[in-house]
């Protein structure tokens, strides 16, 4: 039996959202804030001992804030199993309390549900409302508080989708037609859980959390590992193993107490109450007593590990350990610890791992997680780390993105087909990149523009792609499908621009009679990549198309031949003199750039960047690229449909540092742009006129043009 | 493993215990049955080898289920893998609550009806009933396994009677409500449409005992059978009774024959015998054996073997009288033979003659105290709520009781859960030291469970309207006790709503016992008197078909609970009117056996 899926309806920062989990090792990816220990957090409310007493101390804190006004709905956290058997008794009892018999009388699944509720006597309320009585809700409703009306329901056996925004109407109710049902469908929503039924006994279950200081929870009694091990063992101490045992802590505590110093000091104290006092205040009796327990829990206690580092011979306290050798001791015991629990009575094991990124370095962490396989066992761990995405299969992933006051779960390998799951697997496998962390991805297929993009944004913009949280991504040969078709609306819900080269020729592709044999060879070459070009075109087209997650960007030609004909020629021009020696060759070539004549500046700029080599060409580039570069129009799109919005305050960022830096180098009044900034931020007008005054200052400036295709 | 000492038990209950088939074991009275089910449970318990799997023992009333609990609990066992109680109570902890979901009627939440409101519902509803005129005792019916059957003999008011409980049913339906009948024909129903439950139970449920398999109703066999079935002969079972004692003929239970069992459960039974009576003279033992209708062997073994019983039978006293000839014979075995008022039991086939000759007896003989009908200010309706909560408040605090008074706690408390109401912030010890805690000064009972309900309702944080099923056992239990004191009141008892009055009904019991024979069924007491031994009354006249049998059956309960003496008295003069102007006749049974009785 597996955890196959966790529905979180309005708690913290989920407002409706699910994780899907396979057998074996799942992966739930986030950056940090994202809710991945929320989601851990649910989970034990659900399956974790020491924490039910939690389940039932839910409170306003704990309902999404997305909700207006958390009054009268429900938080629901739903967990359902998969790989059930009616035939096994050691599953019976589970079996019993959440088993779904479906309608072959076949128990396969099982559904476990909290629901955190409105009592019944609200409830009750709410259903006698008539349809429609807007007030008679408001005045219910302001009534409830959490310590009085709500309670917290377990229940199993479901079979709806709670996620389903339907469902939540039926069983809730209907906050905006006011409707609301008194009674239960039990058949859909389950029923109450037997109290029979202990879940811990059922299944164990370990919860590792992220640590930071694990040094600290060795020495605190609560948390050290080593003592819970010793603790869940020293019951198991055979009576007459630990008989010799507690005759020598009985004789030492005996010759502790007859030392003569001790006498002496018992004596000592005695007197001096005596003489302080007067014998009739005196206590009557007096003695020192040694209280080395001689109880086997508490003797086991004062037991401690050392540990020698590896390679070195001494043997010190974990607080000599470095901290990454402690952290792995940590781990190292309560991956113990959970065997210890597994071998009970159980029949399913859960572990999950908070970021163990937090626990151990790097390089350990692909190996533990390689060789973390208990068979049986199923793992969880959460990670904001992409060396660990990277050792774990994409289709046991989710991905937590976040939003405002809310988070999305993203399943990237939903419902894609074997063969296309392993060429993005082998895709992430091969390379390491942040692409299941962005908030908006572009892909591109060569150096150039993944060289670039980010120099020109960052130069033009002031801002880097990061901080746009834009992931730039080279996919080089693999081709734009193999990786874009991890972005859909079952999948990864986040934009992804593709940026791509038309390759429209440069020049009349009809070879004439008298075209000499190389200029014949040469247009026969651009009429293949044209072709080739508009195959692609109708390809990605194809593919893009009903996927409003996926746009393509195309230059008209290529690359550089775009980026001159953007009006960059000053700095392809500097180029030139670093790439030619020979005097007219850097006369023909500065020419040919400012020649306004695509066949002719496009010739020449393929040739050097051909000469050089692409990546080398942009890299070059990149050191004349300045704040004055135009961006193609094609990439600044690609840019904002890949960022999806702008901020106010980012816009008016991008103004300010053009201001700044045009400011430096020219001679240009932009009192009336300051002043435009100030109206925008202050909402007094439309970006229009803020984009009307800028223009009159800057006409060609990239962010002219940016502000205008927003 | 659990282990007792050789003298514990006889050779018969040990090898009732260790069979370790499934086993059907007839006890003869007095044979030591409930001492030998305890043991076997404890025994089951502790072969147990999952934390997981249940002991589940049927028991034909809570008061047997409590009493064996306690027993076995005082055996030293852990309990907390032992399930005890009724039919009714199994089918809705382990067959309705978790699995009423799969059924339509049900789906959508359901609450039992309390047998009081059930009543005065189906009371009204035959009032309201035009033309022939049926009263509540017409309208009994039983679930089999396939559909609904008439209790009435009279077919002629079958029409009518159908046409009561179709609007009965009705207005149930409409309330989201079920009766105690519906729940084993629910639950037998859902075992039938989903038989996978049936196999998932029979997992969890290694051993069932079922208690008086005699008194246990056909629908209640299917429903047992349906789970032993499914367990491919790995869950066993242990079946106890005496076929010779199955007074419940009229509410459909009966023994069911080995052969059924077996062809019904799938699998063999092995028979045992427990046939020593430790508890009578063997005088009375011989008496009784007259009245089997199923033949086994009883020896008589006990110490009270060559007890010189007195066994008497009046047919000439009138009913007038009767009182005078029960003094006296009351006086007789406490004089004379020196027992204990406590060990007395005096019974009749019907309720209606208990109460006032209770009344009568309290008159003429001061210097005892009686145990009677009637007498209690409220109504024993322990799937009432309100009832099981009185239970506690009603209680004093002692070492004796505080197993079973928390029990009782934690029964109220699930009861709560099962109602809907949210309890995770009490315990069962928080709630007994707060109903311990509380103290009231008022007299009158009523009022005094008024104002403690209320308290504890704060306490544990429940508005009674919010929860329209406590509500309606809160109504249920104060009307059906304010009418029950207003007619005990109207008969003269005048102190009956006293508070005093109402903490009695949870004392241990004391004086002379006054009840039916169906009452005094799996008790014993050292002299029985039984009287109202009427051919029309036993049998009931009514039965006309299994009349000779069942009227057997009734005088061998009678007669198997007396140690040492037993009177039985038919007395004259009842029910005379023109058709009948000498009144009903003894028993014929009675009338029939050449039995030597003595004088006095």
């Amino acid at each position: 039996m597996y955890i196959s899926k966790v529905s979180l309806v309005n708690y913290r920062n989920f407002a409706s959202e699910n994780f899907k989990f396979n057998k074996g090792i799942n992966t739930i990816i986030g950056e940090n804030g994202s809710g991945k220990t929320n989601l851990f957090r649910a989970m034990r409310l659900l399956l974790e001992d020491s924490s039910y007493q939690y389940a039932y101390k839910l409170n306003e804190n704990d309902f999404n804030r997305n909700l207006k006004d958390w009054r009268g709905h429900w938080i629901i956290i739903s967990m359902e199993f998969s790989e059930l058997s009616s035939d096994e008794a050691i599953q019976s009892l589970f079996v019993h309390g959440f088993g779904v018999i479906d309608k072959d009388c076949i128990v396969d699944k099982a559904a476990y549900n909290l629901f955190f509720r409105p009592k019944k006597d609200i409830r009750l309320k709410l259903s006698e409302l008539k349809e429609g009585d807007k007030d008679g809700l408001a005045k219910i409703l302001n009534n409830i508080t959490i310590k009085d009306d709500y309670e917290t329901f377990f229940s199993g056996k479901s079979i709806v989708d709670f996620n389903d925004e339907e469902v939540y109407k039926d069983l809730v109710g209907d906050f905006d037609k006011v409707k609301f049902k008194a009674n239960i469908d039990t058949s859909k929503y389950g029923i109450k859980i037997p109290h029979q039924l202990s879940i811990a006994k059922e299944i164990s279950f370990t919860f590792i959390k992220a640590l930071r200081d694990v040094v600290s929870d060795f020495h605190n009694n609560r948390t050290n590992p080593l003592l819970s091990l010793l603790r869940s063992k020293s019951g198991d101490i055979d009576d007459t193993d630990f008989a010799p045992i507690k005759e020598i802590v009985n004789n030492l505590n005996e010759k502790i107490e007859t030392l003569p110093d001790v006498h002496m000091i018992r004596n000592d104290i005695k007197e001096t109450i005596n003489d302080a006092v007067g014998e009739t205040y005196s206590p009557a009796f007096l003695s020192i007593k040694s209280s080395l327990s001689n109880e086997a829990d508490r003797l086991l206690q004062s037991l401690r590990l050392f540990i020698a580092e590896p390679n070195e011979s001494y043997e010190g306290d974990i607080h000599e350990l470095s901290l990454g050798g402690a952290n792995l001791i940590f781990l190292t015991l309560k991956l113990l610890e959970y065997k210890y629990q597994k071998s009970k009575e159980t029949f399913a094991n859960f572990l999950l791992i908070e970021e163990p990124e937090a626990h151990i370095h790097t390089h350990i962490q692909k190996t533990l997680f390689e060789n973390l396989d208990y068979g049986d066992t199923q793992i969880i761990y959460s990670t904001h780390s992409t060396h660990i995405s990277d050792v774990s299969n994409v289709s046991n992933m989710n991905i937590l993105g976040k939003k405002q006051n809310s988070a999305e779960v993203f399943q990237p390998s939903n419902g894609l087909e074997t063969e296309e799951l392993m060429k993005v697997q082998r895709y992430l496998d091969a390379v390491r990149s942040n692409l299941l962390f962005a908030k908006g991805v572009i892909l591109v297929e060569g150096d150039a523009e993944e060289i670039l993009i980010p120099k020109m944004i960052k130069e033009i913009f002031g801002i880097s792609l990061d901080e746009l949280g834009i992931s730039l991504i080279n996919i080089r040969s693999t081709g734009f499908k193999n990786v874009a078709q991890l972005f859909h609306e079952d999948r990864i819900r986040r934009r992804c621009s593709i940026i791509t080269d038309l390759d429209d020729a440069i020049c009349d592709v009809t070879v004439n009679v008298n075209d000499s044999d190389s200029v014949a060879k040469y247009k026969k070459k651009v009429k293949r990549s044209m072709d080739k070009g508009q195959e692609r075109r109708i390809y990605l087209n194809n593919f893009s198309n009903g996927n409003k997650w996926i746009e393509i960007f195309y230059a008209e030609h290529t690359f550089e031949v775009d980026f001159i004909k953007a009006k960059n020629t000053f700095e392809v021009e500097k180029l030139v003199d670093v790439i030619y020696v020979d005097g007219n060759t850097i006369i023909d070539a500065k020419s040919d750039i400012n020649s306004n004549d695509v066949s002719r500046y496009g010739k020449r700029v393929l040739t050097m960047a051909n000469r050089e080599g692409k990546g080398w060409f942009a890299i070059m580039l990149g050191e004349y690229i300045s704040y004055k570069t135009i961006i193609p129009k094609y990439i600044l799109k690609a840019i904002i449909f890949a960022k999806s919005s702008f901020s106010q305050d980012l816009i008016c960022k991008f103004v300010e540092y053009k201001i700044k830096k045009y400011s430096k180098d020219d001679d240009i009044d932009f009192t009336d742009v300051i002043n435009a900034i100030d109206e925008y931020r202050r909402d007094a007008t439309k970006i229009d006129s803020l984009i009307t005054k800028l223009e009159i200052v800057i006409p060609e400036d990239s962010v002219v043009t940016f502000l205008k295709l927003l | 493993m659990f282990v007792w000492n050789k003298d514990e038990l006889n050779s018969e209950q040990e090898k009732a215990i260790f069979e370790q088939n499934s086993v059907l074991l007839v006890a003869c009275p007095g044979s030591g049955k409930t001492r030998t089910l305890i043991y076997k449970i404890a025994y089951e318990l502790s072969r147990l080898k999952s934390e997981k799997e249940f002991i589940i023992a049927i028991t034909y009333t809570n008061a047997a289920a409590d009493e064996i609990k306690d027993r076995v609990e005082l055996l030293g066992v852990d309990v907390t893998q032992l399930w005890i109680g009724t039919i009714h109570s199994f089918c809705l902890e382990w067959i309705l609550r978790p699995y009423s979901l799969y059924l339509d009627e049900l789906k959508n939440g359901f609450s039992v009806i309390n047998s009081y409101d059930a009543e005065e519902l189906l009371e009204k509803l035959c009032k309201s009933f035009e033309g022939n005129k049926l009263s509540l005792y017409d309208c009994g019916y039983i679930a089999t396994h396939d559909k609904f059957i008439l209790m009435c003999k009279d077919k002629f008011k079958h029409k009518n009677i159908r046409a009561v409980l179709t609007k009965y049913f009705n207005i149930l339906k409409q309330n989201n409500q079920i009766d105690f009948e519906m729940i084993l024909a629910y639950s037998f129903k859902i075992l039938k449409k989903r038989p996978v439950i049936s196999q998932i139970l029979s997992k969890l449920f290694p051993f069932i005992l079922i208690d008086e398999y005699q008194d246990t109703k056909e629908i209640q066999y299917h429903i047992i059978s349906s789970i032993l079935k499914a367990g491919n002969s790995k869950s066993r079972t242990l079946i106890v009774g005496d076929p010779n004692q199955a007074i419940y003929d009229s509410l459909g239970g009966f023994p069911m024959s080995k052969s059924d069992l077996e062809l019904l459960f799938g699998f063999k039974l092995t028979i045992a015998d427990l046939s020593k009576n430790y508890r009578s003279s063997s005088k009375i033992i011989n008496y009784f054996n007259a009245y089997k209708t199923y033949d086994n062997k009883i020896l008589s073994v006990g110490k009270n073997k060559d007890y010189n019983s007195l066994i008497t039978f009046n047919n000439t006293i009138h009913k007038d009288n009767l009182v005078d000839e029960i003094v006296n014979l009351v006086i007789l075995n406490i004089k004379d033979k020196h027992i204990s008022q406590n060990e007395i039991c005096i019974a009749a086939p019907q309720w209606y003659p208990l109460a006032s000759l209770t009344r009568n007896l309290m008159v003429r003989l001061p210097e005892c105290s009686f145990d009677g009908p009637g007498m209690s200010p409220f109504a024993r309706d322990i799937d009432n709520f309100w009832y099981k909560l009185s239970r506690i408040v009603l209680t004093e605090p002692s070492p004796n009781l505080y197993i079973r008074r928390l029990r009782w706690s934690t029964e109220v408390l699930n009861e709560l859960s099962n109602f809907g109401v949210e309890i995770s912030d009490f315990t069962n010890k928080g709630l007994l030291r707060f109903c311990n805690s509380v103290s009231i000064d008022e007299e009158e009972g009523l009022e005094y469970l008024r104002i403690i309900f209320d308290k504890i309702c704060v306490f544990l944080k429940i508005s009674i309207p919010g929860f329209p099923i406590l509500k309606e056992h809160y109504d249920s239990f104060f009307r059906s006790s304010e009418k029950r004191i207003e007619k005990l009141q109207k008969e003269g008892n005048e102190f009956v709503d006293s508070i005093s009055n109402f903490k009695k009904v949870f004392k241990q019991r004391e004086g002379i016992t006054v009840s039916t024979i169906h009452g005094i069924k799996g008790e014993e007491y050292d002299t029985v008197i039984g009287f109202g031994i009427l051919e029309g009354w036993v049998p009931h006249f009514s039965d006309k078909i299994n009349g000779a049998k069942n009227s057997k059956k009734m005088l061998y309960v009678l007669s198997s609970r007396a140690r040492k003496n037993l009177h039985l008295i038919s007395e004259i003069g009842r029910n005379v009117n023109n058709y009948n102007p000498t009144g009903l006749k003894p028993t014929s049974h009675l009338l029939s056996y050449d039995f030597k009785y003595d004088e006095i």
